[in-house]
């Protein structure tokens, strides 16, 4: 897939973001990603199972994440649980993505609406 | 050990991933129970029965929006398959053609119309009694339409014969047989009518040095078997376009009318990629043609008692030469689907 047809999928949702943001530390499973995407957020983002699932099905379909075949540590887990890993298209949209809202931030803060920190 | 509460909620919410789609339920009910398990937990432990009260008001709406998504997306997915394999869109590898191809392919249908116009209002160079055969030749309507036709067609061989080049040759071709036994201003033309289009072939071989135009042409009328529906249409879109003995007050309006009927169904059948959809625009331009011949009907009011009404034999006429239609779109298509079979 070619950046022009990439650019085509943005700007993403949020929580489609966020979940790409939580699975580029690592591989996780639906409950961690979860967690991740509220806790990077300070609890702005909050995904519930039906969205989180309905997101992550997308994003194997167009691979941008992956389901893998084996579990970091099968002993100590459940077995139920499948874990997903960020994909190099996955990653390369979450780039485009973050230089788009990087722009406008910039944008935002030449006009004096971005507070510097201790402000 | 679980309270009462948090079993009646995994109870609850497995019941209700039930009502997702089948390949969604099956791919990723199971995870989606035991986030919710999680979620049920850590929502109990923080604020007891109220924050289990709260996580369920925020379940509900989640689950409502997604079954809704997911099954929207099933059957969309579904809708779209079903278009992909209908019979309608089946194609014989015919491309459509692109539009600046198309409008090419249809002038010939506007210039015959404009001919008929400007024929029936008198609208082209008057001459004395016995005027001299290239006057003729080059003022009637119908003959000038010939030679923009010829010039087509030369163009279209000129350029290796793409696919609006059928359109010309078409027009070409019943204008040879129309006018090989006409008349006018004391001039009866015979079998020299047919002179202009052979010449117009050999200026182009010559023009060429190549028959590479006729192998195409010759190519392209054997893939493309649709083409004999759309010669027949060339036949009957200029019978319905002469509106002969038609004295109508309203006879303009009329051949601009099913002028721009006929145009469009033939701009159908070249836009279109499946041969059903190229009869059924051919099939929707006559219908147009016969449904403005109807209205003409007044024209016919003074006919003696006990003949026929010629708009129901030319209804009658129509529907059978619409089902020659359809029976040469399916025949393309099972030719289609035959050589698709041969392929290994």
């Amino acid at each position: 897939m070619t950046n022009p047809d990439l650019q085509k999928r943005l700007p993403l949702s949020p929580a489609a973001f966020s979940i790409l943001l939580a699975l580029k530390d690592g591989d996780k499973h639906g409950y961690t990603i979860l967690r991740e995407v509220a806790q990077q957020s300070d609890g702005a983002v909050k995904l519930l199972p039906g969205t989180l699932y309905n997101l992550l099905k997308r994003m194997l379909e167009d691979g941008w994440i992956v389901e893998l075949d084996e579990r970091p540590d099968p002993a100590l887990d459940d077995e139920r649980r499948r874990y997903y890993r960020l994909s190099a298209l996955g990653e390369k949209v979450a780039g485009l993505e973050a230089e788009r809202l990087a722009s406008l931030v910039r944008a935002a803060q030449k006009r004096g609406m971005l507070l510097a920190d201790g402000e | 050990m679980d309270t009462p509460q948090l079993a009646w909620s995994d109870r609850l919410y497995r019941r209700l991933l039930g009502y997702y789609p089948p390949a969604f339920r099956t791919r990723f009910a199971g995870e989606m129970a035991q986030v919710f398990r999680s979620l049920c937990r850590a929502q109990y432990a923080e604020a007891g029965i109220s924050g289990l009260a709260w996580l369920w008001l925020g379940v509900l709406w989640d689950w409502t929006w997604t079954v809704l998504a997911q099954w929207g997306q099933l059957l969309l997915k579904r809708r779209s398959e079903m278009t992909q394999t209908s019979i309608l869109n089946r194609s014989d590898g015919v491309p459509a053609l692109p539009v600046r191809d198309t409008i090419l392919a249809v002038l010939p249908f506007l210039l015959f119309g404009l001919s008929t116009l400007a024929e029936k209002l008198g609208l082209h160079l008057s001459y004395s009694a016995n005027p001299p055969l290239w006057q003729v030749l080059t003022g009637h309507p119908f003959l000038l339409f010939n030679w923009l036709v010829l010039v087509g067609l030369l163009v279209s061989l000129l350029k290796g014969f793409p696919r609006w080049g059928y359109a010309y040759l078409a027009w070409a071709i019943l204008f040879g047989w129309w006018w090989s036994d006409m008349g006018s201003y004391g001039y009866h033309f015979g079998g020299e009518m047919w002179l202009p289009l052979l010449g117009v072939m050999v200026l182009a071989l010559l023009l060429r040095r190549s028959i590479q135009p006729l192998r195409t042409l010759a190519a392209g009328l054997w893939k493309e078997w649709t083409l004999l529906s759309f010669a027949i249409y060339v036949l009957y879109a200029h019978m319905f376009m002469l509106f002969d003995s038609v004295h109508n007050p309203h006879l303009p309006a009329l051949i601009i009318a099913t002028t721009l009927g006929l145009g469009l169904g033939a701009w159908g059948y070249f836009r279109a990629a499946s041969p059903l959809r190229r009869v059924l625009a051919l099939m929707g331009g006559l219908g147009l043609a016969i449904l403005i011949s109807i209205l003409d009907g007044i024209a016919y009011s003074n006919l003696a008692q006990g003949t026929p009404d010629p708009n129901l034999v030319g209804v009658i006429f129509v529907f059978v030469l619409s089902l020659l239609m359809l029976g040469n779109g399916l025949l393309a298509l099972w030719r289609s689907k035959k050589q698709e079979r041969a392929v290994p």
